[in-house]
């Protein structure tokens, strides 16, 4: 259960149903990976790993930096959720940092912190359970469904359609791009950024338009959104950047087959290894086969989860779609599900809880993972909080984390240290640092051009990792007389 | 590496060669579902978690 629950937190947890949403059948690839790394992880483990590595200082002190960085992700999202709520970032930041501190300091509560796990599981379900009530029809009937829409359009009930939401990024440019002719009104007075598109000749245009007056957009034109803008959109118009159709959701790829083949085994890579750099070290044991029973349920139930609600997502709520996909705006789905309820507003903040208590267990696991470190929970937590002020990323922090644990300690976890070569452990580790930090430090300076330069930069532990173990490979065999 | 380990990747990779294989096999329909989601969301994670079970010592 350890495992699980540091395994789980909410970035990885809503990575699932937003890649799900997102990528259509290929995000299916991460939801797997979401319960078998860290199954793979609990078998491939070498027994006793911690004495027989010799995990001197170096690896703790990595094991620390990728504990520090997961912490990081989930209170950068924390962030995000008073962002999306608008609050300041701080207010989602602060008590989430100082629940987990409590949880570390309280002796009652760091032994309570297994029953955060169900806590969280039944917070999230209940919403998902009373979508399924609500729509009247099973997630497969739903699937089914989804998979057979011609189009995804905007319903005339859409809060989008008869009141205007917001829409567009917290951060960067957003173009909006329509497919058909729609009629579009803004609900505030800022003028609206379009890139016309007059028979392939493309100009930027800007428009002030009078409260109420609208403006119709033509096939081909994109809306520039570098802010949320509250707008007004036309029923039964096609819903700007969800999928062409149920079907192309459904079964096709929306990525080009080199760099398709070399994501999945990056992203592949970069899980499960990840998922052996936090079973391994402080893991002195493989899991009990009752743990395992149980974190195995967890896992299956919260994919089960994911998967639900991104089927629920795109068949009542292909706006979400409109701005790029947001892991956290999602979790407004009870909302629009069950439109007009007061329960919808209750059950998406069941949802939110859900995540708190996710969010505790697994700073309890990490916290247990950190105690060779020397016991620094408290300066990774602030450290963590003030770091999670500035907007990253946090799905992008939380691969970073795993790549960083695939690329050098797994590998040592895996093959464990050259009995009769101590110090090619640490050129090991050290290879693996290097070559990570390396290549991501070159795609921010030379972003990269073609399909397999841009994945080695998306996953480091391509390159990082195979080095790291080739090391320990060559250091293990016996030395020529 | 052992043998439950190199099952379970097995198991694993059997998605993205699904992805691959001819006929777009992965999109065939079983009970309105295709195949790549049943053995994705369903079927592979329960036969991966049955292995890990199998493979654990008691």
């Amino acid at each position: 259960m350890r495992v699980v629950s540091a395994w789980a937190t909410p970035v990885l947890l809503l990575a699932v149903p937003t890649a799900l949403m997102v990528e259509g059948r290929d995000g299916l690839w991460l939801g797997f990976l979401f319960v078998v790394a860290p199954l793979f992880a609990s078998l491939a483990t070498p027994e006793r790993t911690a004495a027989a590595a010799g995990f001197q200082s170096f690896p703790a002190v990595l094991g620390l930096l990728v504990v520090s960085v997961i912490v990081w992700a989930n209170l950068s999202l924390a962030g995000d959720v008073a962002t999306w709520l608008g609050w300041p970032r701080w207010l989602g930041v602060v008590p989430a940092a100082l629940a987990a501190g409590v949880s570390g300091v309280w002796p009652r509560a760091s032994r309570a912190w297994l029953w955060l796990v169900p806590i969280g599981l039944v917070a999230l379900l209940l919403p998902m359970a009373a979508m399924v009530r609500t729509s009247g029809s099973n997630p497969l009937a739903i699937w089914t469904d989804v998979a057979s829409q011609p189009a995804f359009r905007f319903s005339p009930e859409s809060p989008w359609v008869t009141e205007g939401r917001a829409v567009g990024p917290r951060r960067g440019l957003v173009l909006l791009a329509f497919d058909e002719e729609h009629r579009l009104t803004p609900a505030d007075p800022r003028p609206l950024r379009v890139e016309v598109n007059d028979s392939g000749r493309v100009q930027v245009q800007e428009w002030t338009l009078a409260p109420g007056q609208s403006v119709t957009l033509r096939p081909g034109d994109r809306l520039q959104l570098d802010g949320p803008r509250r707008l007004k959109f036309e029923a039964d118009k096609r819903v700007p950047g969800a999928p062409v159709s149920g079907t192309a959701w459904a079964d096709s790829s929306f990525v080009p087959r080199p760099l398709r083949l070399l994501s999945t085994l990056g992203l592949g890579l970069t899980l499960l290894g990840g998922a052996l750099a936090l079973a391994g070290p402080a893991g002195s044991a493989r899991p009990a086969r009752a743990g395992a029973v149980l974190g195995g349920a967890v896992l299956l139930a919260l994919l089960a989860w994911a998967e639900c609600w991104a089927v629920y997502a795109v068949r009542w709520a292909p706006e979400l779609y409109m701005g790029g996909v947001n892991g956290v705006a999602i979790l407004e789905l009870p909302t629009l599900v069950l439109r007009g309820s007061a329960w919808g507003l209750l059950l998406a903040g069941a949802g939110v809880v859900g995540l708190l208590a996710l969010f505790l267990a697994g700073c309890a696991a990490l916290r247990d993972r950190l105690t060779e470190a020397g016991g620094l929970w408290a300066g990774v937590l602030v450290a963590a909080a003030v770091l999670a002020l500035l907007p990253l990323e946090s799905w992008a922090l939380m691969l970073s984390a795993l790549g960083l644990g695939a690329s050098c300690l797994a590998p040592l976890i895996l093959f464990g240290p050259p009995p009769a070569r101590s110090h090619a452990a640490t050129w090991a580790l050290a290879v693996g640092v290097v070559l990570f930090l390396g290549v991501t430090a070159a795609g921010k300076v030379w972003p990269p051009g073609g399909a397999v330069a841009q994945a080695l930069v998306a996953y480091p532990a391509l390159v990082a990792a195979p080095a790291a173990a080739a090391v320990l490979r060559v250091a293990g065999r016996p030395a020529r007389a | 590496m052992r043998r439950g380990p190199l099952a379970l990747l097995l198991i694993l990779f059997a998605l993205p060669a699904l992805f691959l294989a001819p006929f777009d096999l992965g999109a065939a329909r079983i009970a309105g579902v295709s195949l790549a989601w049943w053995y994705g969301g369903a079927v592979g994670p329960l036969l991966a978690l049955v292995l890990t079970l199998v493979c654990l010592p008691r």
